[in-house]
């Protein structure tokens, strides 16, 4: 099937504006849009920019504005578009770079700013591990669902609020801030808490709930951030990790071996 | 005030409002259901006035409306001027401000017959 493919072109170093280019050709079934993206530029454009790396949605690179909607090129499959005109632009809410290729920096900024890391209560503990801590399947359901964060930024880019107000943390950071403060081997909570109670902070979200909808992995921002919401008023008590003393008798001879390495 | 505890009034405040509100649009409108006889009859209206559970009532659907209501004006402002924090802080506490002082003057002269 014939489709032409609008695209957002802008070299800053000699274009005033940006401008779209259209592109026509036969895109057979199967194709994603990241592979008509491939075969454009090694066909008829090699000047196209654009981003993208595993081309299984696993990396995030290749969130791009595909028919006004933010999705991963990788897996968007071309025809199913249901459109003979596909229209791609980069993410919006960010500066552009070139062509498709949005500056992600400041998501990562946000990202960065809501600590996204697990703040130990013991910090000598996680220098000098004593053991491990155990996790109930519970106690993992608690944040899993926020922890396939891929860091595309294709919440940030559907979220009015971003587009109104910059400085808002946006989805992807409010969404992480919670998911480490509902893991019960942290203890930053009231850290994560300073850094978003602010008037630009958790509470300019109006619930638009864009986010979840753009998220390519099912991560629910927006339930996030009315779970972070709900925790600053009613904390309940989280059960702490338990922390399993490390084994350190030496195996016993003849014990359990490495697998052999096979040719 | 930390942000938080604003948004939590303001939840607080929209919680009173369904309530107070309740009562308020009930009398007004369920006049024939609860069997009140004309509620804006110029007499009704003035005795219900000088009653205390109307003054309380008032004075608290007052506060409540002007809380949640300025705070839902200062999201959109802050929105619109993301910068100007201060300035819509201290536009927002003097209109909510006059405003409670006007309601208020209403709602406690009418009460001590004037």
């Amino acid at each position: 099937m014939k489709v032409t493919f609008k695209i957002w072109r802008y070299d800053p170093a000699k274009d005033v504006k940006p401008y779209f280019q259209d592109y026509t050709f036969d895109v057979k079934e199967g194709m994603t849009v990241l592979d008509c993206l491939y075969y454009i530029k090694e066909n008829i454009d090699a000047t196209l920019a654009f981003r993208a790396s595993c081309r299984m949605g696993i990396c995030g690179s290749c969130a791009m504005y595909i028919n006004k909607k933010p999705r991963l090129a990788c897996e968007t499959q071309a025809l199913s578009l249901g459109t003979d005109v596909i229209e791609i632009a980069p993410l919006p809410n960010y500066k552009n770079i070139k062509d498709l290729v949005p500056d992600l920096t400041p998501l990562f900024e946000k990202h960065k700013n809501v600590k996204p890391y697990i703040i130990p209560e013991n910090e000598q503990e996680f220098i000098n591990p004593t053991g491990e801590y155990s996790q109930t399947p519970a106690e993992l359901e608690e944040y899993l669902q926020f922890a396939y964060c891929i860091k595309c930024g294709a919440c940030l880019a559907a979220c009015p609020t971003v587009g109104t107000t910059p400085d808002f943390p946006g989805p992807q950071a409010l969404a992480q801030a919670y998911r480490y403060n509902a893991d019960n081997r942290d203890f930053g909570e009231k850290e994560r808490k300073v850094q978003v109670d602010n008037p630009k902070g958790l509470w300019r979200c109006h619930m638009a709930g864009a986010c979840a909808e753009a998220c390519p992995k099912g991560v629910d921002p927006a339930l996030a951030i009315q779970l972070f919401k709900r925790s600053f008023f009613f904390t309940g008590r989280k059960p702490k990790a338990r922390l399993i003393p490390l084994n350190k008798e030496k195996p016993a001879r003849g014990g359990i071996k490495a697998p052999e390495p096979t040719v | 005030m930390s942000e938080s505890k604003l948004w939590f009034l303001f939840i607080v405040a929209a919680l009173i409002l369904l309530v107070f509100l309740g009562i308020h649009l009930g009398y007004m409108h369920l006049d024939n259901i609860l069997g009140v006889n004309d509620p804006l009859d110029y007499n009704n209206v003035k005795t219900r006035g000088q009653d205390t559970f109307w003054l309380v009532s008032y004075l608290i659907l007052l506060v409540a409306a002007l809380y949640h209501g300025m705070y839902g004006l200062r999201t959109i402002l802050l929105e619109y001027f993301p910068q100007n924090l201060k300035f819509i802080n201290g536009l927002i506490g003097i209109i909510g401000f006059l405003a409670l002082i006007l309601g208020s003057y209403v709602v406690i002269y009418s009460y001590i017959g004037g």
